[in-house]
């Protein structure tokens, strides 16, 4: 296991060869850092899949200083907890991540940004920190070079939202988390106003991995394009829920259920690509194979790497009341189409689960959906109504089967 | 560059939003949050539209997307327009009827209007002049913009998130409680007609432009008039305010329909005033005039002529007072206010007016050191321009203030000075700038006289010897003076530079101040005095003032017979009596009548007890007021007068700039312009005088100030001109001694001055320290601000500001009374515990029945015979 | 409670982000955020009052009054949801006589429904003092609700 190992205090992680990717790293030119993680092919975790040498060279390449960093723990999809388990098990390789991208872009603050849900975790990734500047890992002039580098824990207080990458800079700011409009992006401009380069948890986590075995050996990983190992997030009706390791492209959907102990259960669907935001699949999809470029090819996207498995006590209809709750409580309300459209898609679905629903609420529910799409101001409205669409698709007969 | 939009192939300038290019081209995009350009919120959604560009086909908000180069543009697709349509439905389903741009938009759209749902109202409903239907409000924040980014009062703010989303005031408060200003600009931004100003109608008025009556920025204001009534007034786009206002001009015209107005002239019969016809009151007062000249000789009358009146009727006045009844005793209430600074000014400058003009200040000006001069609530539009240009340019901000005044909140530094000790502090900061060689070498050697002067006497006001007198700890004063000296520096002051002994001293200070670093003649920077009443200014410069004529020409000089041939009569040559000095000769029965314009002497002038009872002396008084006023019920005549809402005439602003007014209501029954009865009563008393209306007037102006020669009415029309403006050719004049200084040689005279303590320091038997001021809410002496039941209800009644641990020893808490007594007198006021600096109280002078004058010394300055209003010694008692 | 407040504030005086921060150990201190305390907060950190509230009104996680002494959030999101939350749910609102988002009348629970606790593979989860209990039925998170003080 490449991410998923057991280091859970510093001398665990030592003694598995912790750190020692940040030395090499220090030995090495900042550009040449970039240039390994661009070989490498890594993708971002965080659900967008933004290829992270780029995004980390549009930040040094920046003239405005400071710089920042931010590392993204706000996990708060439905049905993804890879981010909490990785933070568990496996903590002091973000961190080494997180340094080593920091020297990288040339920042020298750090911002680890981390639900409330989470407020233990986040005690504890302080307490590391806290022993990394002990151990000069952390501070000024780490290992003893002339990059001095620090981390500043900030816990969220309970929004979605805060997730998408510029409203979790309003909120580090002290700010309601309304996202900002895009562009321009975090990387010119961030945390206030600065450069700033933002990675999910996993990625950093990606970063000792690349540099250990270099660029051109980690894009071998898996498939070619779509490289590197991945954590997935597995629950619902399957028999061990749980986070699983697996190379991109190596596994297909069926085979990482069965690796969990097949379904609880007579199979209905699932969901992957991130929760909430993600997509509702019937059996058709089970043999594709998890990777970035295959969802896309098929019109989908991994998002985070999370499975949902339902089986035959799961109404589709329910699924998707309960998606629109959780949109409409989630969105951050700052835009007329995903404030109004959320709360309408709500109405709309518990009409149509009361058992009232008409063939106009569905005309109505694709218009929402049609400009939810095209005039939301962050992804967050934009792809609220994915998991309807595509259950709509998937799952047609029965969802128009209650209709009048 | 060029792009493409809607299949034409345009030439846009680089910088713009898509929404701004399509404008440019007529082609009208759906924009329903956007409220500053370039300064996109976001919210509707309603302006997007599809963009093809670099091989990408997207969507985009055109309000917050540039336009870059090869841009291909498509505005109203058939998916663009559907989903601005499925926007718009949402926003009636969920609101129901809307008005304003949002309904244009159903309409436009053809959107079915179908909503019950009600929403509760927020906090902020409850206050006197704003409603707010929670219904009609969309959230698309651009009220929120409007008091942040505009006005920088951040009072209006979001509550919560999702559907759930509000606009609420502070912590969900009333608005007052939250801080707000009133400046109306949330109203005016609210796109759906959610917020707006509480009016008694509906309708739409007729637009009509005009001056705003009270202080000395002098806003125009656009009037909606509806009949012979103001349904509700907002600032104009087109004035020096920009568009920007505050609550007195917004909504501190409602005095002009009171029921308190006089209608009538009045005379008192046996000790009750009856009201008599135009003709017996004209008649006695001319009468009575005549006589006490007679008996006792032209100087046995003296007349205060009004700050609040047009250049016109103060000219008019003097004349009168000049040649008509033939004495130099005419002065007005800015002797209370500026008279230090025409003097102070006049000394170092040759001329005593605000150097630059808001405009320069608002863009160029690097940092802004505000002394005794509580902006954002005697002057609240330029004190939105400082907030501003603080948060938005990052300009520096100095306060130098006792008292925690809105401004210290913005400011990169806070100079708490005892009252009183601005000289020494200001000498202080020369003494930094001189030691540190910040000082403007080549400004001093090419522009300016009596360096060598300033240096000796500045020599002692060490940063440690300046501490002990002022307080200001010395790394403060260090720091104040580098910053000052370091930038492109703008002085702003006002009342509590003026207002003491020392005021002449303070003025010439801050002037030599700024002559040292060189920040005087160019943009940005200057001496830069804020006039009180919206027509200081123009007073003075219409000579109503005991030793100066129009235009500032002195007594007995060439320019003074001059005018003497331009009048037709000769001009008495003794100067007049000052303000102070009138009521000292009154109570000693010197001065036997007074003919008083516009003014509340009894209310604004030191020492009230001895004012009243100065002017109960006299044998004669005639007031001309809009309001039974404390001074007009002890006159013998009383003549109603018409507002300036409902007159024409010019003033005068605090940036020198000659405005014009435009009748925007008919008068009330019989109350008379005062450049009407001046004429009248000088008629009656043989002056062959027929000017036919304000204009007429203006002319012969434009004849005896030189300043103001190259003005005419056609030529402010629209915008005013600011003087000196010499021909008709000149644009008038934004910034003085950009060359040379008005003085015979040209060069500006370096005027230092020795620290003196004020007339009265504490001491045993009165420790504290008394300073007074204004509010924002009120005016004056709260004639017109206290005859409307908002302002009232905002500040009902006076009080007095102590600092928290001063109020703990007295054992007095947040509103218990306390009784405040100076050696003239005692006054009940409410505590208010507020930052301020310890052993400091302050009180507010608007209100008549806890007059702060009362307790207030009428020392004088030895030059400007400013009394020290800001300075007195009282002690304090728990009642 | 002026003087608590200033000492959280000085505690974070030197983070970057620090509002956040403050505000968490103001509600951790006093169990909501007051608005006295959001007044000093303003003041010391150079804002405006609206603009702390602003901020603050937007996580859910902030409460302006005081509740129960026990905070439930129970999750009810997608993963939850199918593996039986609304059972939890339901029975709870029986048994102390509440709807979610109210306080029991003797003030010792707040009960909360929450969109994902990031504990799926533990569904039904609920989140009791910030401690997670998962594998929920209905009878077992009775019993961790009773055997509470
Ligand atoms: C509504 C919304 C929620 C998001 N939540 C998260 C999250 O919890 N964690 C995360 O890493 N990225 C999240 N993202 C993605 C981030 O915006 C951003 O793309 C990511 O942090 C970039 O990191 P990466 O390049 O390492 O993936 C979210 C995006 C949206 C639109
Ligand atoms: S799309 Fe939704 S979450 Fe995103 S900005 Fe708009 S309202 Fe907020
Ligand atoms: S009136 Fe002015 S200060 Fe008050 S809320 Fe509106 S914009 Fe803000
Ligand atoms: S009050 Fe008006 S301007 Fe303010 S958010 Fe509501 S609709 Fe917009
Ligand atoms: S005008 Fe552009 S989003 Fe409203
Ligand atoms: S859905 Fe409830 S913990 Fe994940």
């Amino acid at each position: 296991m490449l991410l998923l190992k057991d280091a859970r205090n510093v001398e665990d992680y030592l003694a598995q060869g912790g750190f020692k990717a940040l030395r090499k790293a220090l030995e090495f030119g900042q550009d040449e850092i970039i240039k390994e993680v661009e070989t490498s092919g890594l993708l971002g975790r965080g659900g967008a899949a933004f290829p992270t040498g780029l995004k980390m060279k549009f930040v040094r390449k920046e003239r405005k200083t400071p710089k920042y960093i931010v590392a993204n723990a706000d996990e708060g999809e439905p049905g993804t907890f890879k981010d909490r388990v990785l933070m568990e098990r496996n903590p002091y390789q973000i961190l080494e991540g997180m340094i080593i991208s920091a020297y990288a872009i040339g920042a020298k603050k750090g911002f680890f940004y981390i639900r409330y849900e989470y407020k233990e975790i986040a005690k504890d990734i302080e307490r590391k920190i806290e022993e990394l500047r002990r151990l000069g890992i952390l501070g000024p002039s780490i290992y003893g070079s002339k990059f001095s580098f620090d981390i500043e824990v900030v816990l969220g207080a309970g929004a979605y939202v805060c997730g998408e990458e510029t409203a979790l800079m309003e909120s580090i700011e002290g700010k309601r988390g309304f996202p900002r409009i895009k562009p321009p992006y975090p990387a010119q401009y961030g945390l206030w106003g600065k450069p700033t380069l933002i990675n999910n948890v996993e990625t950093l986590a990606n970063i000792p991995v690349v540099m250990s075995m270099g660029g051109a050996n980690y894009s071998r990983l898996g498939k070619e394009g779509c490289s590197g190992p991945k954590l997935f997030s597995v629950s619902g009706f399957v028999k061990n829920p749980g986070v699983y390791e697996a190379n991109l492209g190596e596994k297909t959907i069926g085979e990482m259920i069965e690796l969990t102990g097949g379904v609880e259960g007579e199979f209905k669907g699932l969901m992957i690509g991130g929760g909430a935001a993600g997509f509702i699949l019937n059996e058709e999809y089970l043999d594709m194979p998890l990777c970035f470029k295959d969802a896309k090819e098929r019109g989908l996207f991994l998002g985070t790497g999370d499975i949902i498995v339902f089986n035959e006590s799961v109404n589709i209809w329910d699924i998707l009341l309960n998606i629109a709750k959780f949109f409409e409580h989630e969105s951050c309300g700052q835009c007329f189409p995903c404030r109004y459209g959320t709360k309408r898609m709500r109405e709309i679905i518990e009409k149509i689960v009361r058992g009232e629903g008409r063939k106009e609420d569905i005309e109505k529910l694709n218009a929402t959906a049609r400009a939810m799409k095209i005039a939301s101001l962050c992804p967050l409205g934009a792809s609220a109504m994915l998991a309807y669409e595509s259950a709509m698709k998937n799952f047609r007969e029965e969802l128009m089967g209650v209709i009048q | 560059m060029i792009i493409t939009i809607d299949g034409k192939r345009v030439e846009v300038e680089e910088g713009k939003t898509i929404l701004q290019a399509a404008r440019e081209n007529g082609i009208e995009i759906p924009a329903l949050c956007n409220y500053i350009d370039g300064k996109p919120i976001g919210s509707c959604g309603l302006c997007v539209v599809s963009i093809k560009n670099g091989g990408r086909e997207y969507h985009a908000r055109a309000c917050a997307t540039k336009v870059a180069d090869g841009m291909e543009i498509e505005t109203h697709t058939q998916e663009v327009e559907d989903a601005r349509r499925t926007i718009l439905e949402m926003l009636a389903e969920e609101h129901g009827e809307i008005g304003g741009e949002a309904n244009e938009l159903f309409l436009k759209y053809g959107i079915e209007i179908k909503s019950d749902k009600k929403r509760e109202a927020p906090n902020l409903v409850d206050n006197p002049f704003i409603s707010f239907n929670p219904n009609a409000c969309v959230s698309c924040f651009r009220c929120v913009q409007a008091c942040s980014l505009i006005k920088e009062n951040h009072v209006l703010v979001r509550e919560n998130r999702g559907s759930n989303i509000g606009i609420v005031a502070g912590i969900n408060e009333n608005l007052k409680d939250a801080g707000c200003a009133f400046c109306g600009a949330c109203v005016d931004a609210c796109p759906t007609g959610a917020l707006m100003d509480l009016t008694p109608k509906e309708e739409e008025g007729k637009k009509i432009t005009s001056i705003c009556p009270y202080c000395g920025v002098g806003c125009a204001i656009d009037y909606y008039v509806l009949g012979n009534e103001i349904i509700y007034a907002r600032g104009s786009p087109d004035g020096v305010n920009k568009g920007d206002d505050c609550i007195k001009g917004r909504y501190g015209w409602q005095f002009v329909h009171s029921e308190e107005r006089l209608k009538k002239p009045l005379i008192k019969k046996n000790g009750k005033f009856e009201e008599v016809t135009w003709d017996e009151a004209l008649n006695y007062v001319a009468s009575r005039l005549k006589e006490i000249k007679e008996k006792y000789g032209a100087d046995s009358i003296a007349g205060l002529s009004s700050a609040k009146c047009t250049n016109e009727e103060n000219y008019l006045f003097q004349k009168f007072m000049r040649i008509v009844v033939g004495t130099n005793n005419v002065d007005h209430c800015a002797r209370l206010c500026h008279a230090s600074t025409v003097v102070g000014l006049f000394k170092v400058f040759g001329s005593g007016a605000m150097t630059n003009s808001l405009e320069d200040l608002e863009k160029d000006a690097e940092l802004y050191f505000v002394i005794g001069s509580n902006t954002t609530h005697a002057h609240p539009v330029i004190g939105t321009m400082i907030k501003r240009a603080v948060k938005s340019r990052g300009a520096k901000l100095i306060v130098a203030d006792p008292r925690d005044i809105e401004l210290a909140e913005y400011s990169d530094l806070h100079l708490r000075q005892r009252p009183g000790t601005d000289v020494a502090l200001i000498n202080g900061m020369m003494n930094v700038i001189i030691s540190h060689g910040l000082e403007d070498r080549e400004f001093i050697e090419n522009r300016t006289e009596g360096f060598e002067k300033l240096k000796e006497i500045v020599k002692k006001y060490t940063p440690e010897y300046v501490e002990k007198i002022t307080g200001v700890p010395k790394e403060d004063i260090i720091k104040a003076a580098v910053l000052y000296a370091t930038h492109k520096s703008a002085i702003i002051y006002a009342m509590g530079i003026t207002q003491h002994t020392s005021g002449t001293a303070n003025v010439a200070s801050l002037a030599n101040l700024a002559l040292l670093t060189g920040n005087v003649g160019k943009r940005g920077a200057g001496v830069n005095p804020l006039r009180g009443q919206n027509n200081v200014q123009g007073a003075g410069d219409m000579g109503a003032l005991p030793n100066v004529l129009p235009g500032y020409a002195k007594l007995g000089t060439r320019r003074a017979r001059e005018i003497e041939k331009i009048w037709g009569r000769k001009i008495p040559e003794k100067d007049g009596l000052t303000v102070v000095e009138m009521m000292h000769a009154a109570s000693k029965g010197v001065i036997k009548g007074m003919y008083i314009m516009g003014e509340n002497p009894a209310v604004s002038d030191p020492d009230q007890k001895h004012v009243i009872q100065a002017l109960k002396n006299l044998e004669f008084l005639v007031v001309q007021d809009l309001f039974m006023s404390e001074t007009a019920q002890l006159a013998d005549v009383i003549l109603p007068v018409v507002s300036s809402l409902e007159k024409e005439g010019t003033f005068t602003n605090t940036e020198r700039r000659v405005q014009l007014l435009h009748r925007v209501l008919e008068p009330v029954e019989d109350a008379k312009p005062d450049w009407w009865i001046i004429q009248e009563i000088a008629k009656r008393m043989g002056a062959e005088w027929n000017y036919e209306s304000p204009k007429d007037i203006f002319e012969e102006i434009r004849k005896v100030v030189l300043q103001y020669r190259g003005i005419t009415y056609e030529r402010i029309e629209k915008m005013g001109l600011q003087w000196p403006c010499p021909s008709e050719g000149h644009h008038g004049t934004k910034i003085l001694h950009e060359d040379m200084f008005p003085t015979p040689n040209g060069l500006a005279k370096f005027s230092p001055y020795e620290y003196n303590p004020p007339a009265e320091e504490p001491d045993e038997e009165y420790p504290f320290v008394l300073t007074t001021g204004r509010t924002y809410e009120h005016f004056h002496t709260g004639t017109l601000t206290r005859k409307i039941d908002g302002f009232n209800e905002l500040i009902p009644e006076a009080f007095v500001e102590i600092h928290p641990e001063d109020a703990e020893k007295l054992g007095v808490e947040d509103g218990d009374c306390i009784e405040v007594e100076s050696r003239r007198g005692k006054i009940r006021v409410k505590a208010k515990l507020a930052g301020i600096k310890k052993g400091v109280v302050f009180i507010p002078f608007h209100f008549a029945e806890s007059a702060a004058n009362v307790l207030t010394i009428d020392a004088l300055d030895p030059e400007a015979k400013i009394p020290e209003l800001k300075v007195a010694a009282v002690r304090l008692k728990k009642c | 409670m002026d003087g608590k407040v200033l000492e959280i504030i000085e505690k974070h005086r030197n983070d970057d982000s620090k509002l956040l921060a403050i505000l968490h150990d103001v509600q951790n201190e006093f169990g909501y955020i007051p608005e006295d305390a959001i007044k000093t907060i303003a003041k010391e950190l150079g804002m405006k009052k609206g603009e702390v509230y602003d901020a603050a009104s937007f996580y859910s996680f902030f409460k302006f009054e005081p509740e129960g002494k026990h905070e439930v959030m129970i999750c009810d999101c997608i993963v939850c949801h199918i593996k039986g939350s609304e059972r939890i749910i339901e029975r709870i609102e029986k048994e102390f006589g509440v709807k979610m988002g109210e306080t029991t009348k003797d003030g010792k629970f707040t009960f909360k429904v929450v969109e994902g606790l990031g504990h799926c593979e533990s569904s039904p989860v609920m989140m009791l003092d910030g401690k997670i209990y998962g594998d929920l039925t209905p009878e077992k998170a009775m019993e961790i609700l009773r055997g509470c003080e």
